[in-house]
């Protein structure tokens, strides 16, 4: 194949020229001197310290206290005390209310909270918040399993016990069951503010019931139900504001995205405060903007102060957007072999560096695209914006009526640039194409790719044809295509493309409209070229696969004997 | 911090952690009748609250070369451990504590512990393979029963072995015990209600 015999002249449909971007007013920026804490510090709030400070001095405590003679003995007989008082009040109403509520603590009940909450977090797709409630239970139960054997304290002394019970008695493991369970729902299902206020209530009424009718049937003494307590509530509260932080992974029940994130609240000043200080900005609204198009980032339209107000672009990154990349190419990486580029991002940091190193070299290359105004930091190596020009007044190409021969030649030449700059974006679908004033711009250059394969540069062609046509017919985008991209070059296209690269998007499209634009662009073809496999089969390919799948049973192994020595099964 | 609480989590998850890593930590805990020169240790108190009505509890006096304490289960009316041995197989010895014991085919023979009534019981023998059988001490509250089973072709001297290791501390002895432990002021048991 020629790659290029007889191209014609790029000024084909007008002249090549990129957009000028607004005036955007600018004041002073400002450099964040060494120790100052960054917009969005992600630490634990006041009362996660607490509870941390508290939880550890209480069990160091504990341990010493238990471990010397005096004073364990001086535990023992406080707690007599207030067990042989409680159990004074015994009556036959009491005794069977008491064992009512005992049942709040028994394996069945635990069992239940658990594993309903475990399947509730699966159909919610709330998977991080699945693992810490999993991680949390199971560390409880068995850090409070090891300090009962290393504490070895005995039942309730010198009282007649009248409640099942089995093994040591400090720290109480119902309670700690029963409070990790509850402190996991909580803060896995409960969305932050009134609810979750108000469950908290709700857990300690909960748990001190347990813990009276604990003491009242002589199972536990007090000690047992306190230490208990505070490992309970002090694990899951740690690591879920340690791992799930509401500001990134907020529990919410509204339709979206989960790669969305709140950028209002704690996040919503960060950002305002980090585009003043680092791109001197002064910023009037952030608001979110064209989230269905995008399943990778949290897009924002930001107003900028000024006669008048502009607009810029930001997309926000986090490390839940790292992780659904590495996801996706892991993905990807087995079910179709090594593409190209499917090397997973280490950080965030190296992610937005991309997006930010693409949009420079599109600008560069003359690709009509949005102008890089530069990357702002929220929480160093966890969350980056890259901060971009808006298109203002522009359209996505899918929101068009129609396209004419002006808007084809254009989006066609946008791929002529992309080849003859060695470049491949990768990911052209309606909602990347905007369209202002007769232009095309090409937007979401993350993909982008530098001296990408034959290949990757065909499927881009492929692609950018089929959006045209959904919005003309296959004929006109072919006649237009031809101006600029010989037969072979546009068979090439179509034998490269197929299913997989075509962007969902794209896809749905062309599925909605009942039309097979694939085969109605083959049948205009003069020579079919033999399809390009997608399939690419390695040592590496099988290696891989081979090692999840047995990952993936040792996990499943190691979750269920853990699952079965915490008594969860 | 982060990568800490997860691999503390990871370790919790995996059981790692779970197993003292203190083999005197571990000795402290199985159920032997003296423990630095005491009687009565944590385990004994908490047999004693399991079957609270059960005048002997079992313990080990001394563990022979070989054999090892596994599988320690204390629930309220059920006391249950077992003895490994390197030579008759794991869980050769299964001691359990409770309120009554279902006889099989029993023999009384002499008693080796005072105040106790002994009964043997003979389940299965292979020759030169497999002993299976039952030994039941019955005492005032309760009743212990050792399960044998041993997988070799020794039957004689593992037994024997097993008669020297087992033993029993008295309730009255614990209550003594734990009584200077605590100086009188926290008793074993619920004061006696009278006509009881």
């Amino acid at each position: 194949m020629e790659p290029t015999a007889g191209r014609p002249p790029l000024e084909v449909g007008g002249p090549v020229s990129t957009s000028r971007p607004q005036r955007v007013t600018r004041a002073g920026q400002r450099r964040r001197p060494s120790g100052e804490a960054p917009p969005l510090p992600r630490t634990l709030n006041r009362s996660g310290r607490i509870w941390l400070i508290a939880g550890g001095a209480v069990l160091l405590l504990w341990a010493g206290v238990v471990s010397n003679q005096r004073t364990a003995v001086w535990v023992l007989e406080a707690d007599h005390a207030v067990v042989e008082w409680i159990a004074g009040l015994r009556s036959s109403v009491l005794t069977e209310v008491m064992q009512t509520v005992h049942a709040l603590g028994s394996r069945w009940t635990i069992r239940a909270l658990f594993w309903a909450t475990v399947i509730a977090l699966v159909l919610l797709r709330r998977f991080r918040h699945l693992f810490v409630f999993l991680g949390t239970t199971l560390a409880v139960t068995a850090f409070t399993g090891f300090l009962a054997y290393a504490f070895a304290w005995p039942r309730p002394l010198g009282v007649e016990i009248i409640g099942d019970w089995s093994g040591y008695a400090n720290p109480s493991r119902p309670v700690a069951a029963l409070t990790a369970i509850l402190m996991g729902m909580l803060y896995s299902m409960a969305p932050a503010g009134r609810l979750r206020r108000v469950g908290k209530p709700v857990i300690a009424g909960l748990v001190t019931a347990l813990s009276l009718s604990l003491m009242y049937l002589a199972v536990n003494a007090p000690s047992d139900v306190i230490i208990a307590a505070v490992v309970g509530v002090t694990i899951p509260l740690v690591a879920f504001r340690m791992i799930t932080p509401n500001e990134v992974f907020p529990v919410t029940y509204h339709r979206g995205s989960s790669a969305h994130l709140d950028v209002g609240g704690r996040r919503g000043q960060a950002i305002h405060r980090a585009l003043e200080d680092q791109l001197g900005l002064q910023v009037a609204a952030i608001q979110p903007f064209g989230l269905s198009g995008s399943a990778g980032s949290t897009p924002l339209r930001v107003t900028v102060k000024g006669d008048p107000e502009t607009w810029l672009f930001a997309k926000l990154y986090a490390g839940s957007h790292l992780r659904s990349d590495r996801w996706y190419k892991l993905g990807r990486t087995l079910l179709y072999g090594r593409l190209e580029d499917e090397k997973p991002f280490n950080t965030v940091r190296r992610l937005v560096q991309q997006e930010d190193y693409a949009l420079r070299l599109m600008y560069g290359a003359g690709v009509r695209s949005p102008e890089p105004f530069g990357i702002v930091e929220i929480t160093p190596e966890r969350e980056y914006l890259v901060v971009t020009e808006f298109f203002t007044d522009a359209r996505e190409i899918g929101d068009l009526e129609q396209v004419d021969d002006g808007i084809i030649d254009d989006g066609l030449r946008i791929i002529r640039r992309l080849w003859d700059a060695g470049l491949a974006h990768r990911d052209i679908k309606p909602a990347n194409l905007l369209v202002r004033d007769g232009r095309v711009h090409l937007i979401d250059v993350f993909f982008a790719e530098v001296r990408p394969s034959p290949w990757r540069q065909a499927v881009d062609l492929a692609n950018m044809m089929l959006v045209l046509a959904t919005r003309s017919s296959c004929e006109q985008v072919y006649r237009r295509a031809r101006l600029q991209f010989n037969d072979d070059e546009i068979a090439e296209a179509f034998a490269a493309t197929s299913g997989i690269t075509m962007p969902s998007q794209l896809r749905k499209a062309m599925r909605d409209q009942g039309r097979d634009l694939h085969a109605e662009f083959l049948r205009l073809l003069p020579e079919w070229a033999p399809p390009v496999a997608i399939q690419r089969w390695s040592v590496r390919r099988v290696g891989l696969t081979i090692g999840v799948v047995l990952l993936a049973l040792l996990a499943l192994l190691t979750a269920l004997s853990s699952f079965e020595s915490a008594g969860l099964l | 911090m982060r990568r800490l609480l997860l691999a503390l989590a990871v370790c919790l998850a995996a059981g790692g952690c779970v197993r003292p890593a203190s083999t005197e930590l571990a000795q402290a805990r199985e159920p032997a009748c003296r423990y630095e020169g005491r009687q009565g240790m944590a385990l004994i108190v908490l047999m004693a609250q399991a079957v609270p009505t059960a005048g002997q509890l079992p313990c080990v006096e001394l563990l022979p070369a070989g054999w090892s304490v596994s599988d320690v289960f204390v629930r309220n009316g059920r006391v249950r451990f077992s003895l490994d041995s390197d030579r008759v197989g794991t869980r050769a010895v299964q001691v359990v504590l409770e309120r009554y014991c279902t006889f099989g085919r029993v023999t009384r023979v002499p008693s080796d512990h005072p105040g106790t009534r002994r009964y043997q019981e003979v389940i299965s023998i292979e020759p030169g393979r497999r002993y299976q059988g039952a030994i039941y001490y019955l005492f005032p509250g309760g009743c212990v029963t050792y399960r044998l089973d041993f997988r070799s072709d020794e039957q004689a001297r593992p037994l024997g072995e097993v008669s020297l290791a087992l033993g029993f501390v008295t309730r009255d002895t614990l209550r003594q015990s734990l009584n200077d432990f605590t100086q009188g002021r926290v008793p074993l048991d619920p004061p006696q209600e009278p006509g009881r």
